[in-house]
């Protein structure tokens, strides 16, 4: 599709943000710098900080949860905004700095190439350089979701885990209506599969992220690996995982 | 019959008794939860059902030597341990059932909530559309709904 035609589209950033005082207005001035024509929606998950406030001062579009949903739950609401407000394209960047802004263009570009158009464009940091010093541990846990989703989905998936996803109005109905729950990006790219949308992954750099405050820590990656494969293995029992996309 | 229980274990009155005791006090319990109104009918009624198995196994012996001779056990108590075992992972899963659905509802809620928040700030400032908000003009009603949060 031609630079004139994906500008005439309407384009929304979400960003799901708990706690991110001090770097979500960075993030959303970065968006507004790098790609002027997305609108930036700020998912406030129950943040007790100035969060809000930050973002709104930046020009962002504010949605305030009344308390923390997790991060499945924000960027849900994001996408239910971006249905009800009729967006073509939406894409989720973390409030906490870890993905660039300078490379929504590109993604936004592979939503509309010609020949491989895809629904949803993944940003992936094991296509190239990853930008920064991925631990090992989540590498490998990483490896594990690759090897899994690319003998399901038949399709090389190398960063499953990435949350620098563009969509097309397909997957914004998809996602709007149902959307998995925490550590959501695996079970999201499963769910691509069963309703047959098409993903593409584009190699992106990131930051490593703006705080110590990693959603997932060393306690919590067992439990973040069970839930995942069992979700995995759950979903393959599932004719249809979701309820195809309504009226 | 009575010579048949006599050759089987019985419980002794003591247990009885106490296991009397207990379900009274459970009984108890559930009643005044439910008056406290901090236990909903059909949980109470779940609880007393099983408080009701436990007193008539207590009470009636026939029925519990009959019950462990046809599953098999050796010793009512041992029959009385596993069913009760039994019923308690059953109420818990049910538990977990019911917690799974009411997370779902209440995030589903949460996200309407701030819908409705920001769709009436937007009607109030007349003028929050995305990138286009005014964040001097807004802030009365948002301090006003950030301290309501705040307390909440």
């Amino acid at each position: 599709m031609s630079e004139t035609a994906t500008s005439k589209l309407r384009k929304l950033a979400i960003v799901p943000a708990y706690n991110e005082g001090g770097m979500v207005g960075r993030v959303v001035r970065d968006i507004c710098r790098e790609a002027p024509d997305f609108d930036v929606l700020v998912v406030d998950d129950g943040s007790a900080d100035g969060t809000a406030a930050e973002a709104e001062a930046e020009g962002a579009t504010v949605i305030r949860h009344p308390f923390n949903l997790g991060i499945g739950g924000a960027v849900q609401s994001g996408y239910k905004y971006a249905l009800r407000e009729n967006y073509d394209v939406a894409v989720q960047v973390d409030g906490d700095g870890q993905h660039k802004p300078g490379y929504l263009p590109e993604l936004l570009e592979a939503l509309h190439t010609d020949g491989h158009a895809a629904d949803m464009v993944c940003g992936s940091r094991f296509r190239g350089d990853p930008g920064y010093k991925v631990p090992l541990g989540r590498r490998l846990g990483n490896l594990i979701f690759s090897v899994v989703l690319t003998a399901i989905t038949r399709q090389r998936i190398t960063d499953p885990t990435s949350g620098f996803r563009m969509t097309n109005r397909r997957g914004i109905e998809l996602f709007a209506r149902d959307y998995p729950h925490d550590y959501p990006e695996v079970e999201a790219i499963l769910m691509l599969n069963a309703h047959r949308l098409r993903l593409h992954e584009v190699p992106v750099r990131m930051n490593a992220r703006g705080f110590g405050r990693s959603s997932i820590d060393y306690p919590r990656s067992a439990y973040y690996m069970a839930k995942v494969l069992l979700a995995i293995f759950v979903g393959l029992f599932r004719r249809r995982p979701t309820p195809e996309a309504g009226p | 019959m009575i010579i048949l229980a006599a050759q089987e274990h019985n419980l002794s009155s003591a247990s009885r008794i106490a296991a009397l005791a207990l379900t009274a006090v459970g009984f108890g319990v559930v009643l005044e939860l439910v008056r406290r109104r901090r236990l909903v009918e059909r949980y109470a009624l779940l609880w007393m059902l099983v408080s009701i198995a436990l007193l008539v196994l207590a009470v009636w012996n026939q029925l519990l030597n009959w019950l462990t001779n046809v599953s098999g056990f050796q010793v009512p108590a041992n029959f009385l341990f596993a069913a009760a075992f039994g019923v308690v992972f059953f109420l818990l899963l049910h538990f977990s059932v019911a917690i799974s659905r009411l997370s779902e509802e209440t995030k589903m809620l949460a996200q309407d909530v701030a819908r409705l928040d920001y769709e009436l700030r937007k009607a109030r400032n007349g003028t929050a559309t995305a990138n286009g908000v005014d964040p001097r003009e807004p802030e009365a009603a948002d301090e006003v709904a950030a301290s309501e949060a705040d307390s909440g």
